[in-house]
């Protein structure tokens, strides 16, 4: 028999026993609704969950410390660290180090103008891999001279006016009545900046200079609070300078190097990798040599495992019901075997293969699962459409969806509900198949 | 074309063997038109299902076209049947959802025979058989005749070998009747297709070239153009011959 034949049948079939075909769709119909929706939320819940993480950081970032307090591990030092840099998957490693002594920049005549910020240390390849993004100007480059720089957004309105009293020693970036947002005092790329150090001398009692060094800035970046306060008002240095700046700033200070000789000891570290299916590979080989990781992946795997669960349960639900869709499909075929014994006689005794008739009943049970599924599946697109429009407007914000139906939910709905009709067609099929073509001749 | 040897069957009902069948051995002639008679429990029904392979015999051998019809599995007798064999029904047994057309159509459906080639062929013989005007009628839109005829029409559409009916005209009036018996001696002569049919009324039988006469599961009479094929009776025949040979003292009738 022709398959478009065997469909036709099937359908005829059907359509000559609607109100009990309707039903039994129905059944799917709600089935299918149940189980898409259910999980069309556990997919909206994983989404959210997904757009939060992302925001929240880099998800190739490995954040390295060495809380183990204890010498058998490593302390992170360089060789830690290029040894990070040497894997393969690893895109870029680094320290990350906060200069540690209180540091003052200055600018204008007679250190007119005066400003604090924390200077980040990093190396300067990995400046830009790290994620910093640039407002204005370039990253430094190996050409440059010492003490070549890039600060946070907001770097420059740090600068205050010793000669004026308060308010007028202050600019901030805030827009004044007329939406202007008024100039800092000190133009960080014309003007020349300075850190400066300065002791309190006793003899004279007076503020005095030992040390002054000129920085140069060359690029401003934008914020980004998942990277740190240094983005918005800091200083970012080359990792090299900052431990040339801090040597010179003891020696100017008489502060006794104690780590003179010792190889120099970072608190964090950061390794960026390539891709992020990279990330757990390269987490768990750090985490092997005995250091403390922290990644937004192995956080988002954490979260996504999580997430699966629910999904899982609110797909479990679902099931409920087509399972009893499928009890349903199941008792509507053995009732039309029933009702069509003397026909499927007659079939036989024309001559009708025992694959067609099975075919022709398990086709019968796959188009009430198909036709129950493609009704269920526009159904939930519109019950989501719904669903999220009602959402929004209860949480005030736009944009977050209550329920996400993506493709492979609504070929895996549809899908599955035919599936659900083959299965529960398969029995009753095969015992049309044992019907005898003698079945044909009885009368009854 | 169909040859019957030593057939038996036995039925269990309750705890009781009732013997249906009993040692019965038949040759249905290529192209010939067969008629089996009997009363109610005379055995000629269930002699119909075990030739046509709708049953299988407790004891014996059906052989149809060199085929052993009674040892075949399920599968293989769909085969058979869809390629050699065409079935008449009493209560005609029409599919009431298809047209007469589609009805006619539909063993040629079990063959993978496109609709196009299926629906010329249905379309002409029902014209052939006077109901080109009821072509797309359902069955239940017409008389107890005509559904009829469409089952003639969906048995012989095929070209099959053999046609098996059981009681083809059972539920029709006499007057129908004889048409429609006509009708089925005229179409099986012209297809030269062996043509078996089971009847209870011995004046329609009467039309047949061929009858078999059943009575408790046995053959009683095997009439072929009014001469018996029964052993006994050729025997007698034979015998007869003999004598008449010895009286007249020419052996022209030997030679033949």
């Amino acid at each position: 028999m022709k398959i478009s034949d065997l469909i036709r049948l099937s359908f005829d079939n059907l359509k000559r026993r609607k109100g009990r075909t309707f039903l039994t769709v129905l059944g799917v119909i709600i089935g299918t609704c149940s189980i898409i929706m259910m999980v069309s939320i556990g997919v909206a819940l994983d989404k959210s969950f997904d757009d939060m993480m992302t925001g929240m950081g880099d998800l190739t970032m490995i954040e390295v410390y060495n809380w183990s307090g204890n010498g058998d591990v490593d302390p992170i030092t360089d060789d830690v660290i290029d040894s990070f840099q040497a894997l393969d998957k690893v895109k870029v490693a680094t320290p990350l180090y906060y200069f540690n002594y209180s540091s003052n920049f200055t600018s204008g005549s007679n250190n007119k103008y005066q400003a604090w910020g924390n200077i980040r240390g990093i190396r300067r390849e990995a400046m830009e891999l790290y994620g910093y993004e640039l407002k204005e100007g370039r990253f430094p480059s190996s050409k440059d001279k010492e003490y070549t720089v890039i600060v946070g957004e907001q770097f420059a309105y740090n600068f205050q006016n010793t000669r004026k009293q308060w308010p007028n020693n202050m600019v901030d970036p805030i827009p004044d009545e007329n939406g202007v947002i008024p100039d800092p005092f000190v133009d960080v790329f014309k003007d020349k900046i300075y850190f400066r150090a300065t002791t309190w001398d006793s003899n004279t009692q007076e503020e005095k200079e030992v040390m002054s060094e000129e920085i140069k800035i060359v690029g401003v970046i934008k914020e980004d609070a998942s990277k740190g306060y240094e983005t918005y008002n800091g200083v970012i240095m080359d990792m090299e300078d900052v431990i040339a700046l801090e040597k010179e700033y003891k020696k100017a200070n008489d502060i006794r190097d104690e780590n003179k000789n010792k190889k120099r000891e970072y608190e964090q570290a950061i390794v960026k990798v390539y891709d992020i299916e990279d990330v757990e590979e390269v987490e768990q080989y750090i985490k092997d040599l005995g250091y403390n990781t922290y990644s937004m992946t192995s956080q988002r795997n954490e979260m996504k495992k999580m997430t699966q669960m629910i999904q899982l349960i609110l797909g479990g639900l679902g099931s409920i019901a087509m399972l009893v869709s499928a009890i349903s499909i199941a008792n509507t075929m053995t009732m039309a075997i029933y009702e069509r014994t003397k026909e499927i006689g007659v079939m036989k005794v024309l001559g009708c293969e025992l694959r067609d008739i099975k075919n022709m009943f398990l086709a019968e049970a796959a188009a009430i699962g198909f036709l129950g599924g493609m009704t269920g599946l526009i159904i939930c697109y519109g019950l989501s459409a719904l669903a999220n429009m009602i959402g929004s407007s209860l949480m005030g914000t736009g944009d977050v969806a209550l329920s996400i139906i993506p493709l492979w939910l609504a070929v895996f709905g549809v899908g599955f509900s035919t599936m659900v009709g083959i299965v529960s067609g398969y029995v009753p099929a095969v015992r049309a198949v044992k019907i005898t073509a003698l079945s044909a001749i009885r009368h009854d | 074309m169909i040859k019957v040897e030593n057939l038996r069957k036995v039925y269990k009902v309750g705890g009781e063997k009732v013997v249906a069948l009993d040692n019965i051995s038949l040759h249905i002639e290529k192209g010939e038109f067969c008629c089996i008679v009997g009363t109610s429990g005379s055995g000629k029904s269930t002699l119909l299902n075990q030739l046509a392979g709708l049953e299988k015999p407790t004891k014996g051998k059906v052989k149809i076209n060199g085929q052993l019809v009674s040892k075949m599995t399920e599968k293989e007798l769909a085969t058979f049947r869809q390629n050699n064999i065409g079935f008449i029904f009493q209560s005609y047994n029409l599919l009431p959802t298809l047209t007469a057309m589609e009805n006619v159509a539909f063993p040629l459906l079990f063959r993978g025979i496109d609709k196009k080639t299926r629906e010329k062929k249905a379309k002409k013989i029902l014209k052939d058989m006077g109901l080109g005007e009821r072509m797309n009628h359902k069955p239940g839109e017409m008389s107890g005749g005509q559904q009829q005829r469409v089952g003639i029409a969906r048995a012989f559409v095929g070209r099959p070998k053999v046609i098996f009916a059981d009681e083809p005209t059972g539920n029709l009036d006499s007057a129908t009747t004889e048409q429609v018996m006509k009708m089925l001696l005229d179409i099986s002569r012209e297809n030269n297709i062996t043509f078996v049919m089971v009847t209870h009324d011995p004046e329609l039988a009467k039309m047949a070239p061929r009858i078999i006469t059943l009575k408790d599961g046995r053959v009683v009479s095997d009439m072929r153009n009014g001469v018996s094929l029964l052993e006994e009776d050729m025997q007698i025949a034979r015998q007869a011959e003999y004598e008449e040979i010895e009286k007249t003292g020419t052996d022209e009738t030997v030679s033949q």
